[in-house]
Formats: structure tokens, C-alpha cells, sequence
């Protein structure tokens, strides 16, 4: 019934052929694939990057300037000229908004990422010494996660004094307690996998196993944590600038700019309405894409 | 016909992942009689707890079962009547008894529980007494209190095995029960398991990747590869008379105890990609005796004895 | 000539519950180019003994003697050249190499580490690859694309990137599927020939030990309870537990496998926080006396270089 043919040995060659190599991928590449999958990730990703976009760009191609009065049209409404309308000095709303968000959201990155800096190096050399030095170097980070964070925040903003620079500072020294805790959590972890006592064996020095090997491999939490601290600093500094310590005029930011509006609320009610909302729909945003990420990189869900 | 416990007719199953769909089981057959212990061996990847899993309605969430029968003694299985089934007629132990036992609650309260979800006629707090005891966790009384970490790997071992056979059922499925284990320990729960068969006539699965556990338990053997039977037979056959070069390959790869130090011949190339399996016979990539129509071709089952069978082009050849 | 030398190794764990007794007074040599088996079950301190040998742990107490040289208490810097010198293959091929590197760079860290000139790796690595059945162009790729067999194949290149004299075999088959297993085998045999190598070949499958070691050291409880070459050892068991213990191992063959001998033991390993005293067989020992419980149950020569810890054979 079959070809006598096909009964010949089959030559090595023609064996391998059998097999197709499936593309190489890394392990950013597979989360990214999944991250694309996840639909609310992905609009979080879009959300983020047209904030993005009009904070750096907006204002540059708005026929009006941020600090520009205008009297003529004071609390005007939303309208064609001025899309969200205008403040009580006559300036455009609109372009006040987008220069907020790059206050907001250079606040938001900026703290994040000095957080992230110390958290990663504080927490790695911690979790990496392990016994007394991790002891010790834990019992500071619970002291500090002990205060409430607002209130600590409040405390260095009244000594620093306000301003941008002190919001970055402040920020980012107080937001790093709990990406050292992550870290130090990640590098126990990893600390007894078999790779990295191949490392240890080979003689590589401590900072090239913690750098090199244990650092790489806890990123995935600390990417999570860092998504989700992002609009918490956006909220702080909302609230910080709202209760006055943060950014002075003419600067905007978006906490600002709701502080600014809240006492002609009940008459003029668009002028929370667009930076309140826009502080809204970037905290969205992020979380989105902080859930996405988290379940991207689940190693339960790798394969 | 009527003393076949179990009869599974050409089951495939699929899981649905991320990269693809996997092919776990792609057209398995097999019966269970009365009494007996059946073998199934095979590598990681062979479809051997897979297949097990599909029958019992256990596959998950991400599966595709299809068959174009199953049946307990002789009735159709349904996902009703196997939900039914399972843990009264037909138990299962696992590799890993932690992943079965409630940490957080005592081993006589799951012990009882398992008894009132089959509907236990009489004395239950006897009942549980009596299988720890046989199981060999004494004093059963004061152990019905005890809570799963305080005891042994071994003995959570035998716990397992105490609420599998509680209810009496008439078939046990083992997957690799005793993998995690010591070799003296292994010993202990394959006797064991031996001992509580001879009494109650139960028949068993045993899945393994172990061929000295294989040659020692089962009266007959299934060799799985890549989702598909390559081989079934009596123990004899397939260790004195193995004829599928896949079976041959792994008889040869463990070291003869007469000649210990003589050169081992393992089976060359990697264990196929599930994703992406040969259009053919799975082992082709690694056989040695590979020819041109097992690229593209699946080989059918060719009956060598009534008991025998293997699917492999070298018999249809000759 | 002797490559290795373990002098009353012990090696003890603090744990909030007291102090773990991993490795107790173990003693044993290696000579150069044999292969030294260690075997025994769970909790029985051989990855402890290996570990400890390498220096990943501190000994508690004890002497290692590498090459004629005490490295008991080198300084990590110290320690250094000793580490191009021994190396380690690691059980879990899934686990013991970084997911975020690539093979080539898994391969080349150890020419890195041990500054060897950077003009050479991408020969060394080349030539490492091909060394234990892999293809060089597959250096750009990461280790979750390769399959067990292939990736202990990688970790066996890394520890071969420093020339080693020594190498500790952690269990470097037991994750394996059966028919990969003896690739992984005869591809050490071949190596040690090849290179001249030194293996200490830690494992619980004695079969596989039986086939690749010249001697075999039995360890129960973090102690050596026999010692000796390795066909003496299996065809002539001296001490209760080997006797046990080679009784229990499953023989793929069904007609040997009904006619043997099983001799059974009760129970189970003692917790190492508080081993018994004497012999820390006697709960498990089917001939244990007594006497068992106070006597100094240590290696000692019955004829032949066959050490064995039980003074009643």
C-alpha cells in the first residue's frame, strides 16, 4: 500500500530537516508580546504616550503662551479660541493644562527614578549581605515606612523649601523605601539559585553577581513597582502644589491648577474640571499598564 | 469485555498556550482489566499524565479533550459520570502530596470529609482508623489529629494513599508516586501499594519515568513518546522482546547491572518540540533505523501478539 | 598522586530551630583523573560535603587539601586561582544558568572573570560549544530556548571556560529524562579522558554512580558509612544501610526484579537537627544492638581500601 520508496533509510540530513527552529525571542520580547495582548494595558500605553506627546509638544505649537494674561478674556468657558476656557487672568486653559503635564509628569518620572536608584542599590547590597548588614538595613527602611509618607514629605518640603528641584528631592527620597524592600525581597530569592552560586564558584566579585546576575533577573517587580509609583508621585505633588508647596506662578502644574480654581468652583467649574481630569486619566492610565505588566511578567504564566 | 475497568479509545488532547497549541495526546488507546497494574513510561513531555488527566476530566482550563470513547466497566463516561466517578471509584495520587493535602486542615477531617462526599454507609471515624492503619501511620488515633506538615515526605506519602483507597475504589491512578522520594522510601510505598492492591483486587495505573519501577510493578507496559503509544505489551515482552526502536533506544541508554562499566548508548538528538511536532512518527528526529515514510506518515498500530503491539514502519516493512 | 584531600569536614547550620549537622567528620582523597562517586539520600549532606569542598560554605571544622595546598581559610582573593583550578556542574540545568544572558556570554564570564585576553573568547567560546555537542552559532541564543539536555551541555561549558583539574558533579543527571541521561554521561567519560579530568560525581541514582565512578563513598546522615572501589562496593556491601539501600534501587529487568532480595527499612532519615547517638544508622539498622547507641561508629579498613563505619562486619 505504500511506495516501496519510501521504506529507504532516511539520511542524518534530512532528519535535522524535520526541524524548524522557532524564532529566538528574549525575555523582554516575550513580555512586550503578552503586555500587547492585554487591551487596557494597551490603552494605558496609548493614554500615557499622548500625554507624552502634548506635554512635550503642546505647548510649542499653541498659538498662546502658558504665563500669557490676557484680560480681555477672562474666565471665559470652553470655546473654540480657548478649548477648556481660561482663568481668572485670561490665560488659555488648554496650553496651562499640557505645560502642567510637564510638570506633573517630569515629577512623576524624575522622583520615580531616583527612587529606583537608591531603592535598587539599597536594597540589592542589603538583600545581597543578608544577616546583620540586612538586619540593620531593613530595621531603617521599616522606621522610614513607619512615618506616614505624606507627612515626612511635608516635613523635608517645609525645611528644603518649595520649588521644583525640592519636589524631585523630596520625592525620590522618600519614595524608595519600598523599591529597596522589592529588591531586597527579589534578591533573597534569587540569592540561592543555582546560577549564582556557578557565579560565586567561578570567583566573580559580590558587585559583579549583584549587578551582573541578581539585579537583571529582579527587574520584572521592580518594573511593576515603578508603573505604579509613577502616579503616585503625580498625586503627591498634585496635592503638595494644592496645599501650596509646591510649584509657584506663573508655573503650572496640574495641582496647581486645581488649587487655583477651587475657589471660583461653584461659578466656574470647568477650570478643576480639565486638570483634575487630567490628573485622573494619567493615574488610569499608568495603573493599567501596571496591572498589564504584572501579569506580563508572571513567571506562572511563562512557558 | 465486562472485566475491563477502563477503556480509552483514541484520545487526543490539546492545550492551548500562549505560543501555540500544544499536543499532549494525539490518538491514545488503551484498556485496563480487573486486578492489574498497567505501566505507562515515558519521558517528560510523552503525554503520560496528560492523557491520564483528560480521562479523569482533570486537564485544566486551556484543554482540548477529545475521544472517540471512554468508559468504566463497561458504561460511556461523561463529564457528569467521571465527576461522579472520581475519588469514589476511581482515585489518583500524585508526584507531590502537598499539592493534595488542605495544609490548614488535620488528615482525619479531609480523611472524613472524603467518606461524607461519597456518601459513606457506616461507621466513618472507624473507617478512617482502619485505612491509616493499613497505610502504616500508627497511632492512628492520635495521627487523625495531626496536621499534614507535621508529618514525613513518606508518610504524607502514605496519607495520600490512605484517602485515595477510602472509599474502596476499583482503580488507582499513580502518577510517578514515588519520584519525589528516596529509594529506600520508594520501596516502602511501592510495597505498600502492592500489599493494599492484593487485598482488594484494585486495579492500578502506573506512571512513571522509571523503568526498574516499571519492571518491577506492572503486569503490562504502554511506552509513550511525544503524545503516541510507540509500544504496549507484557512486562516480559517489552523488557525480553521490546520492538519498537524508541523502547529498545531507552532499554539500552540505562546502564546493565552485569556489564556496569561497559559504555552507555543513550538516544540521540533532544525530545521532540510539542509545538511543533514531526508531521510523522514523533521518535523520527532520534531513531536510528528512521526511514523516509516516517517523515510524513503515522505509523498504525501493528499487532505483534495478543498482547504486543507497537507502531513502527519497520513492521509494516517486513 | 593526590588531587584532593578532606580532612574531618564537618559543617553545621544555625537554623532558629538549633544547629543543622549537614557534614559530620568526613574524611576521604581523590586521586587525579578517577572519578570519586558520593552518593545517599536526601539530607544526607552530599551537596552539603561538595559545596563545602568548593567554598561556597565555610567548613565548621576540618581541612581541605587542594593539590598539596590547605584552602580551608583562603581569602576570597586568595581563593581566586584555586577557582580556575575546581569547578562545579550544578543539578537543575533550568536554574543554574541566568535567563538574561545569552549563551555566548554564560560561556565567556569565566574568561572574563578570570581576565583572560578579550581578543580570545569568541574562539574559546566557539570552541567550548562545539566541545560539548553544541552548535557555536547558537552562542546569540538565550538558555530557555535550549532543552534540559542542552542547557546542562552549557553549564558544563562554563565550567570547562577555566580549564579545570577538578570538577564537583552536583546531581548533573538527575533532572534529566533517561535517554538524555547517558548523552550527559558519556560526554563527561569522553571529556575526563580527553582533558585528563578529576570528578567528584555526587548523586542519588547508584546505577548511574556504579557506572561512572572508580570508587564510591555511601554517606547517611552527613556521615561516610562506606567507602570503596566501586565494583567491591556493589558486589560486596558491607555496611547495613549499602546492603539496604542497593537492595531498594529498581532493576529494569523484570525476571531480576522478582527474584531478588528486598531488605526493607523502617522509617525514615532522622531529622540532621538531632541526629542519634552512636550510629546515626541504629533507628533504620535492621541489625542494630544496643551497643549501637554508644559506640564511635567511625571509617575503618576491612581489607582491601574497603572502608566501612559499622564495627559488627
Amino acid at each position: 500500500m505504500y511506495d516501496p520508496e519510501l521504506f529507504m533509510p532516511l539520511p542524518a540530513e534530512e532528519k535535522s530537516s524535520a526541524e524548524i527552529p522557532r524564532p529566538s525571542r528574549t525575555y523582554w520580547q516575550d513580555v512586550r508580546a503578552r503586555l500587547m495582548k492585554d487591551p487596557l494595558a494597551v490603552l494605558g500605553l496609548i493614554v500615557i504616550v499622548i500625554i507624552l506627546a502634548m506635554a512635550i509638544f503642546g505647548p510649542v505649537f499653541s498659538q498662546y503662551e502658558y504665563d500669557a494674561q490676557d484680560f480681555m478674556v477672562s474666565n471665559e468657558p470652553p470655546s473654540f479660541e480657548h478649548w477648556f476656557g481660561t482663568d481668572m487672568f485670561g490665560r488659555d486653559l488648554f496650553v496651562r493644562v499640557m505645560y502642567g503635564a510637564r510638570i506633573s509628569l517630569a515629577v512623576g518620572f524624575l522622583a520615580s527614578m531616583i527612587s529606583l536608584c537608591i531603592g535598587v542599590i539599597y536594597g540589592g547590597i542589603s538583600g545581597f549581605a543578608g544577616g546583620k548588614i540586612d538586619n540593620v538595613m531593613m530595621s531603617i527602611v521599616d522606621v522610614i515606612y513607619s512615618v506616614p509618607t505624606m507627612i515626612y514629605v511635608i516635613l523635608l518640603m517645609v525645611v528644603v523649601g518649595p520649588g521644583l528641584k525640592s519636589i524631585f528631592i523630596t520625592l525620590g527620597i522618600s519614595y524608595w523605601a519600598p523599591m529597596a524592600r522589592i529588591i531586597r525581597a527579589e534578591v533573597l530569592r534569587l540569592k540561592s539559585e543555582e546560577f549564582i552560586l556557578a557565579a560565586r564558584v567561578l570567583g566573580a566579585s559580590p558587585s559583579r553577581i549583584l549587578f551582573r546576575h541578581l539585579i537583571p533577573n529582579a527587574m520584572g517587580p521592580v518594573l511593576v513597582t515603578l508603573t505604579f509609583s509613577i502616579p503616585g508621585a503625580i498625586f503627591t505633588e498634585a496635592f503638595l502644589s494644592f496645599v501650596g508647596l509646591g510649584v509657584s506662578a506663573p508655573m503650572a502644574s496640574w495641582g496647581v491648577l486645581s488649587s487655583d480654581s477651587v475657589g471660583s468652583l461653584p461659578v466656574y467649574p470647568w477650570q478643576l474640571f480639565f486638570p483634575a481630569g487630567a490628573i485622573s486619566i494619567t493615574i488610569l492610565a499608568f495603573n493599567f499598564l501596571g496591572d498589564g505588566l504584572r501579569d506580563a511578567l508572571d513567571p506562572k504564566l511563562r512557558k | 469485555m465486562n472485566d475491563e475497568i477502563l477503556t480509552v479509545k483514541n484520545l487526543h488532547t490539546s492545550f492551548m498556550t500562549g505560543a501555540g497549541e500544544v499536543k499532549a495526546v494525539d490518538g491514545v488507546s488503551f484498556s485496563v482489566k480487573r486486578g492489574e497494574v498497567l505501566g505507562i513510561v515515558g519521558e517528560s513531555g510523552s503525554g503520560k499524565s496528560a492523557s491520564m488527566l483528560s480521562v479523569m476530566g482533570l486537564a485544566g482550563e486551556n484543554a482540548r479533550v477529545w475521544a472517540e470513547r471512554t468508559a468504566f466497566k463497561g458504561k460511556e463516561l461523561t463529564p457528569e459520570t467521571v465527576k461522579a466517578l472520581r475519588g469514589k471509584n476511581i482515585a489518583m495520587i500524585f508526584q507531590d502530596p502537598m499539592t493534595s493535602l488542605n495544609p490548614v486542615l488535620t488528615v482525619g477531617y479531609q480523611l472524613r470529609e472524603s467518606l461524607r462526599r461519597h456518601n459513606w454507609q457506616g461507621d466513618i471515624h472507624a473507617r478512617c482508623v482502619d485505612v491509616l492503619e493499613r497505610v502504616g501511620i500508627v497511632p492512628a488515633e492520635e495521627r487523625l489529629k495531626q496536621y499534614p506538615h507535621e508529618f514525613s515526605g513518606g508518610q504524607r506519602q502514605r496519607i495520600m494513599i490512605a484517602m485515595a483507597i477510602i472509599c474502596n475504589p476499583d482503580l488507582l491512578i499513580a502518577d510517578e508516586p514515588t519520584t519525589a522520594l528516596d529509594v529506600t522510601v520508594q520501596a516502602q510505598i511501592l510495597g505498600l501499594l502492592t500489599e493494599l492492591r492484593k487485598a482488594s483486587g484494585m486495579s492500578m495505573i502506573l506512571i512513571t519515568h522509571d523503568l526498574g519501577v516499571i519492571a518491577g510493578e506492572a503486569d503490562r507496559v504502554l511506552v509513550m513518546y511525544g503524545g503516541k503509544i510507540m509500544e504496549e505489551g507484557t512486562r516480559r515482552e517489552i523488557f525480553y522482546a521490546p520492538a519498537h526502536p524508541y523502547t529498545k533506544g531507552l532499554l539500552r541508554s540505562v546502564p546493565n547491572p552485569e556489564r556496569p562499566s561497559e559504555r552507555l548508548i543513550p538516544i540521540e538528538g533532544q525530545p521532540p518540540d510539542l509545538l511543533n511536532p514531526p508531521k510523522g512518527c514523533p521518535y523520527v528526529k532520534r531513531c536510528p533505523q528512521a526511514m523516509r515514510i516516517c517523515l510524513e506518515h503515522k505509523p498504525e498500530a501493528k499487532v505483534l501478539s495478543g498482547t504486543h503491539k507497537t507502531s513502527c514502519f519497520l513492521e509494516v516493512k517486513e | 598522586m593526590t588531587m584532593l584531600e578532606v580532612q574531618n569536614l564537618s559543617k553545621y547550620f544555625a537554623v532558629p530551630a538549633g544547629v543543622v549537622h549537614s557534614v559530620e567528620d568526613v574524611s576521604f582523597s581523590v586521586e587525579r583523573g578517577e572519578t570519586l562517586g558520593l552518593v545517599g539520600e536526601s539530607g544526607c549532606g552530599k551537596t552539603t560535603t561538595g559545596r563545602t569542598i568548593i567554598r561556597i560554605y565555610e567548613p565548621t571544622a576540618g581541612k581541605i587539601i587542594f593539590d598539596g595546598q590547605d584552602i580551608t581559610s583562603l581569602t576570597p582573593r586568595e581563593m581566586l586561582p584555586f577557582r580556575k583550578r575546581m569547578q562545579m556542574i550544578f543539578q537543575d540545568p533550568y536554574a543554574s544558568l541566568n535567563p538574561r544572558m545569552t549563551v555566548g556570554d554564560i560561556v565567556r564570564e569565566p574568561m572574563v572573570i578570570h581576565g583572560i585576553p578579550k581578543d580570545e573568547h569568541s574562539d574559546r567560546v566557539a570552541h567550548l560549544l562545539r566541545l560539548v555537542g553544541l552548535n557555536s552559532e547558537q552562542a546569540g541564543r538565550y538558555p530557555h530556548e535550549f532543552s534540559g539536555g542542552q542547557r546542562q551541555r552549557i553549564g558544563i561549558a562554563r565550567a570547562l571556560a577555566v580549564e579545570p583539574e577538578l570538577i564537583i558533579c552536583d546531581e548533573p543527571i538527575s533532572a534529566l529524562d533517561v535517554s538524555i541521561q547517558a548523552q550527559i554521561v558519556n560526554m563527561l567519560e569522553d571529556l575526563q579522558k580527553s582533558l585528563g579530568l578529576t570528578y567528584i560525581f555526587i548523586a542519588h541514582d547508584l546505577s548511574m554512580v556504579r557506572h561512572i565512578s572508580s570508587r564510591v563513598a555511601v554517606m547517611y546522615l552527613g556521615r561516610i558509612v562506606e567507602l570503596a572501589e566501586s565494583g567491591e562496593l556493589y558486589t560486596n556491601p558491607k555496611h547495613p544501610y549499602t546492603v539496604s539501600l542497593l537492595s531498594s534501587i529498581p532493576i529494569p529487568d523484570p525476571d531480576k526484579s522478582d527474584s531478588r532480595e528486598h531488605i526493607p527499612l523502617q522509617g525514615e532519615i532522622p531529622s540532621a537537627l538531632n541526629p542519634p547517638s552512636g550510629c546515626a544508622f541504629r533507628t533504620r539498622c535492621p541489625k542494630a544492638r544496643p551497643e549501637c547507641a554508644a559506640l564511635n561508629a567511625v571509617l575503618r579498613d576491612t581489607g582491601n581500601g574497603h572502608l566501612c563505619a559499622c564495627p559488627f562486619v
